[in-house]
């Protein structure tokens, strides 16, 4: 551990969910490589830089969580030559959040929580590196690439002249900072003494050497992830709820990513691209058109979700972007499901500047016929891994992609106006959701006229027209084939067990059915037919051929309905002979009892048509067991439990 | 990697072995050539040159160094740095060594030094020790693939890389059929590598169909048709710089594309064209070329680790072109202006800046200043309390040492060991 490192350790003085971790108050620079381990928590104190040539290294199921204070909040960045190894497992992700986050932990246990409609907790994770980048705002920086071409990271400021740490850019674009595994960042955005915002993850000029993989940015207030320049490439990300866009591009990045959800929601009450969500991606090419790297980039399997009313864009093109969109989800957006922003609003110039490929052409111009271009790099540029993530098609253009439920009027003009739904392009406008569900809370008005309907409950997974795709991915190496549309499979949700959604009880339950039983029931009398999945309307419990059970046609046949919870045992109940026992299921206030039928000799069905049902039902488990009564005798003849869960 | 190094390793690297001619492959015109090694007896491997007793040992250091570094979390780190000194092995004709080395990497890299090791082997002749090492470098990639680390995932230009490498053993193996198989899985950037394989042996008769070439692809446009074109057209002006005609009239095609270039990327030209220049005997037009670049140089702010090497290479030019004077006071002027940015320059980064003069100095024949410089790196890179960059940085100077057969006192020697010696927590 550094000497130099002051760090207070208040042992016993835990933060309150964590109550057996050691808290640890990181008040200065790392200039000498630290671990973080899991039996502590680390708190930010303030603008922490890992200094060049320092390592850290933070083991699975690290906690760190910084408090706010009254100038700010920690803060945590990389510098370039410095590396950051976040060594998270699945099981025991390493979580980056607020002390009040964990708060509200149940006994210290990281994946439960309480979700907050907030953000600006603390600062962010920045890392810069020492890729290429395209940045006009340096003195001296070229239009073409050039090792010497630098920039300053947003959000960190200088504090001395020549104070190199908050710089990024080189020429290196294999440069390694390190690697990200099964990161949680939650509720950042805040800069120390400042009134601007962080991204929840930055990334300046970070080159492919670089390991990023299964990230989550949970309630940013400013973008969730940013990329400038450099050539790293992102697998398996989601980004939820933050206050700008969601997976922001800028300064000629040409990595690749594949697997990321973005749903797009509010973190706090503040104005659209400053607490309430822009664009859901948004792509720069360069911070002036006709400078180089360009971002070229192949992204595939996106699901990105919007905001049906006061939403902004899918995805918006600026800045000559070059971006080629695969096997991918566009739904829910309140304005276009693409853009043509064509600059950034900073003075820069759009497509076709400067000689470059107009906006038109990019979507002709096929991936490796770009007109040769004054600023093109130059052969044999030392570092310079060139254009390499696309190997096909045309430097713009969307495959695959299904888009459904985007009701703005003008939804679609910017995407005809390119073939996007040229029938060769496999794109689709879908009539039903591609994915299994999204359920929406209620309407709110967090700022002024905009209308928010937070995702409250979601179940990613693809269904209908995204269960399969005509192309895929090619396998490269990094790209995994995945010939389905979105983030996410039929079956497998790669977010649940350690991220901050799954934890805070976003993801839907999985609609279940168990059947229970005591020796006295009678055998095999009861099931189930289809998953109480919302909106299955032919959802039904069936009692079993009565018959078997000493039943005789005539009898009463009821269907009794409990959500007492999993604990009810069934009723002991009576096999062929009938007698009585003890009742052993407590009725609750909650039980029912469906309208009874009369058994004709044949399966008895009590259908229970299921909704699309509101969120709040999504896990709510349900136990029904039959009865039949002789009304001749009165005697009774109890079925086994079924008991169901609601979920999809 | 410093620029010309880099620029030119593909070309240089092929010219050592006793070599037949065969065609490249089925694009190329008819009558190009590449050579292909004379087979030697199937069982035979290369044998080590000879090598002094300093530069084994920088080698061995260095080599020591890089291994130091922990697997956990270092190894992608750990295994760049063993895969720099393989790299150096296999320049000094170490091909034991190279063996040796590439067995302790743990990871894709392994594969990499097999690759090398296989292409080295298929220059020589040992055709039947290529293959083998060809199908171990293949059968290890896949093991990589198939298991990445915590640490790494696999990226597909991991495996290009290789392939450019197995490609060109396979050329040189006259194995065309293979070689042109792995071509085509390649991308542009990368099979423009492989096609560079072989200018150096082309005979005039050819130099039209080349020219042909280079104009097709610079006027095809995009990036990678150019930078293939402006890459051979520096190499074709050093082949046949004799032939004035054909020199300025290559001289003219990398200015016609002189906008697109960026600034050091031209002076690597400049130099390495002014270069062909005093290797030929024609020292003013050397000259007048590094005054060009030279121009190139001042045009714009550098950092200064970007700026040195190059100062370097116009001080080496300046050297071969025979102005001393010039080229002893690019070098001063470098080192002065260190001294003076030195402060700004992260203590990680400062080796890196200071190599290339000591590498310039070496070269021009000031080994003695070359030795201090290197003293100064040394310190340089050792001041970080960490010895993960130390480790990068002893890795990085021993390696330049040896390959520029730069004299090491006793004492520099001993603070090089001791340096290896004390490497360890904090990483």
């Amino acid at each position: 551990m550094n000497k130099k490192l002051l760090l207070t350790v208040l042992l016993g003085a835990g933060l309150a969910g964590s109550a057996q971790a050691a808290e640890i108050v990181v008040n200065a620079d790392i200039a000498t490589s630290t671990t973080w381990t899991k039996n502590n928590t680390y708190n930010l104190a303030q603008q922490i830089y890992v200094m060049p040539g320092a390592t850290l290294t933070i083991e699975a199921g690290t906690v760190i969580a910084s408090s706010p204070t009254p100038n700010g909040s920690g803060s945590l960045a990389i510098t370039a030559g410095a590396q950051i190894f976040v060594l998270g497992t699945e099981a025991e992700p390493v979580i980056f959040t607020s002390t009040t986050d964990v708060n509200t932990w149940i006994n210290g246990n990281p994946k439960t929580g309480t979700y907050r409609q907030a953000a600006n907790e603390w600062g962010n994770l920045t890392i810069m590196g020492r890729g290429y980048v395209a940045e006009n705002a340096t003195p001296g920086n070229t239009a073409t690439p050039n090792a010497a071409n630098v920039a300053t990271m947003e959000g960190l400021t200088a504090q001395f002249p020549g104070d190199t740490r908050v710089l990024y850019g080189g020429g290196d674009d294999e440069d390694d900072s390190g690697t990200i595994r099964y990161a949680s960042i939650r509720y950042a955005g805040r800069v120390l003494g400042l009134g601007n915002e962080l991204n929840g993850l930055s990334l300046g000029g970070i080159g492919r050497g670089t390991d990023i993989e299964f990230v989550e940015i949970m309630n940013n207030v400013d973008d969730g992830i940013e990329i400038w320049g450099g050539t790293v490439n992102l697998k398996n990300f989601a980004i939820w709820n933050v206050g700008d866009d969601s997976l922001d591009i800028d300064q000629g990045w040409r990595g690749k990513a594949q697997f990321g959800l973005i749903v797009q929601g509010y973190s706090v009450g503040a104005a659209q691209g400053s607490g309430i969500g822009d664009n859901a991606f948004e792509i720069d090419g360069a911070e002036q058109s006709d400078w180089q790297p360009v971002t070229t980039t192949s992204v595939y399997n996106l699901t990105l979700i919007g905001q049906p009313i006061s939403g902004d864009h899918g995805v918006a093109y600026r800045d000559g972007a070059r971006l080629q969109l695969r096997n991918s989800i566009i739904m829910d957006m309140g304005e276009q499901a693409l853009r043509l922003d064509n600059v950034d609003g900073d003075g820069g110039a759009g497509y076709g500047f400067g000689g470059t490929v107009s906006w038109a052409d990019t979507w002709t111009t096929a991936f490796n016929a770009a007109p040769a271009h004054p600023n093109d790099p130059a052969p044999g540029l030392v570092g310079w891994a060139g254009y390499p993530a696309q190997v096909d098609g045309f430097l713009n253009d969307v495959r695959d992609t299904v888009f459904f439920n985007n009701n703005n009027g003008s939804a679609y003009t910017v995407a005809n106006s390119v073939g996007v739904f040229d029938v060769a392009n496999n794109n689709l406008i879908a009539a039903n959701s591609p994915v299994r569900y999204v359920g929406r809370g209620p309407a709110v008005n967090p700022f002024g006229s905009l209308v928010m309907q937070p995702v409250v409950k979601l179940d990613p997974r693809a269904t209908n027209d995204a269960v399969s795709s005509v192309g895929q991915a090619p396998n490269d190496g990094f790209f995994t084939p995945a010939p389905y549309r979105g983030a996410f499979d039929a079956t497998t949700n790669w977010l649940k067990g350690w991220s901050a959604a799954d934890a805070y009880g976003f993801f839907t339950a999985d609609a279940a059915v168990q059947v229970r039983t005591s020796p006295l029931n009678v055998p095999n009398s009861i099931s189930a037919v289809g998953l109480p999945t919302f909106g299955n309307s032919s959802f039904a419990i069936q009692l079993n051929d009565p018959a078997l059970a000493c039943v005789a046609p005539g009898q009463l046949a009821l269907l009794i309905a409990d959500f007492g919870g999993p604990l009810n045992l069934p009723f002991p109940g009576f096999g062929c002979g009938g007698g009585f026992g003890a009742l052993l299921i407590a009725p609750t206030a909650l039980q029912i009892t469906l309208p009874p039928q009369v058994f004709a000799g044949a399966p008895v069905n009590f259908g229970l048509p299921i909704p699309n049902t509101p969120p709040s039902l999504s896990g709510l488990q349900v136990n029904t067991q039959g009865v039949f009564v002789n009304l001749s005798t009165f005697t009774t003849t109890f079925t086994q439990a079924l008991d169901f869960t609601f979920g999809t | 990697m410093k620029p010309v190094a880099l620029l030119f390793s593909i070309v240089l690297v092929l010219s050592t072995a006793p070599l037949a001619v065969h065609a490249l492959q089925s694009d190329a015109p008819a009558e190009e050539a590449v050579a292909v090694a004379a087979p030697k007896d199937e069982v035979t491997a290369p044998v080590d040159e000879a090598l002094d007793p300093l530069r084994s040992e920088l080698m061995e250091l260095a080599f020591r160094a890089a291994s130091a570094m922990p697997n956990h979390p270092h190894i992608k780190n750990r295994s760049r740095a063993q895969e720099q000194v393989v790299d150096l092995a296999l320049e000094l004709g170490q091909s034991n060594r190279v063996i040796e080395y590439a067995e302790r990497i743990d990871n894709w890299r392994r594969a990499s030094a097999y690759a090398k090791y296989a292409e080295h082997a298929a220059s020589l002749g040992h055709r039947a020790l290529a293959e083998s090492y060809v199908a171990k470098s293949r059968s290890n990639l896949e093991h990589h693939l198939a298991n990445p680390t915590v640490y790494e995932s696999v990226q597909p230009w991991m495996a290009e890389r290789i392939r450019v490498v197995l490609a060109k053993a396979h050329y040189h193996m006259g194995n065309e059929d293979a070689g042109r198989e792995i071509v085509q899985q390649l991308g542009d950037e990368s099979n423009a590598a492989v096609r560079a394989i072989g200018i150096e042996h082309l005979t005039a008769e050819h130099f039209e169909g080349k020219l042909a070439e280079v104009r097709g692809e610079i006027g095809r446009g995009g990036i990678d048709p150019v930078r293939y074109g402006l890459e051979t057209a520096v190499q074709l002006h050093r082949h046949f710089f004799a032939d004035a005609e054909k020199r300025t009239l290559l001289e003219g095609i990398v200015r016609d594309s002189w906008r697109p270039v960026p600034l050091a990327v031209r002076i690597q030209f400049l130099t390495a064209m002014a270069r062909s220049a005093s290797d030929h005997g024609d020292q003013p037009h050397a000259l007048a070329l590094l005054d060009e670049a030279r121009t190139q140089l001042d045009s714009v702010t550098w950092l200064v680790p970007d700026r040195l090497p190059l100062v370097a290479l116009l001080a080496e030019g300046r050297h071969a072109a025979g102005d001393e004077e010039g080229a002893a006071k690019e070098l001063r002027e470098g080192l002065a202006l260190f001294h003076t940015e030195r402060e700004r320059i992260p203590d990680v980064f400062r080796g890196e800046a200071l190599r290339p003069l000591a590498e310039a100095h070496q070269r021009i024949g000031q080994g003695e200043v070359a030795l201090a410089i290197y003293r100064l790196a040394l310190d340089e890179g050792l001041l970080n309390p960490n010895s993960r960059p130390r480790a990068e940085d002893l890795v990085a100077t021993a390696c330049s040492m040896a390959r520029t057969r730069a004299p090491a006192d006793a004492a520099l020697l001993a603070r090089l060991r001791a340096a290896v010696e004390a490497l360890g927590e904090p990483w």
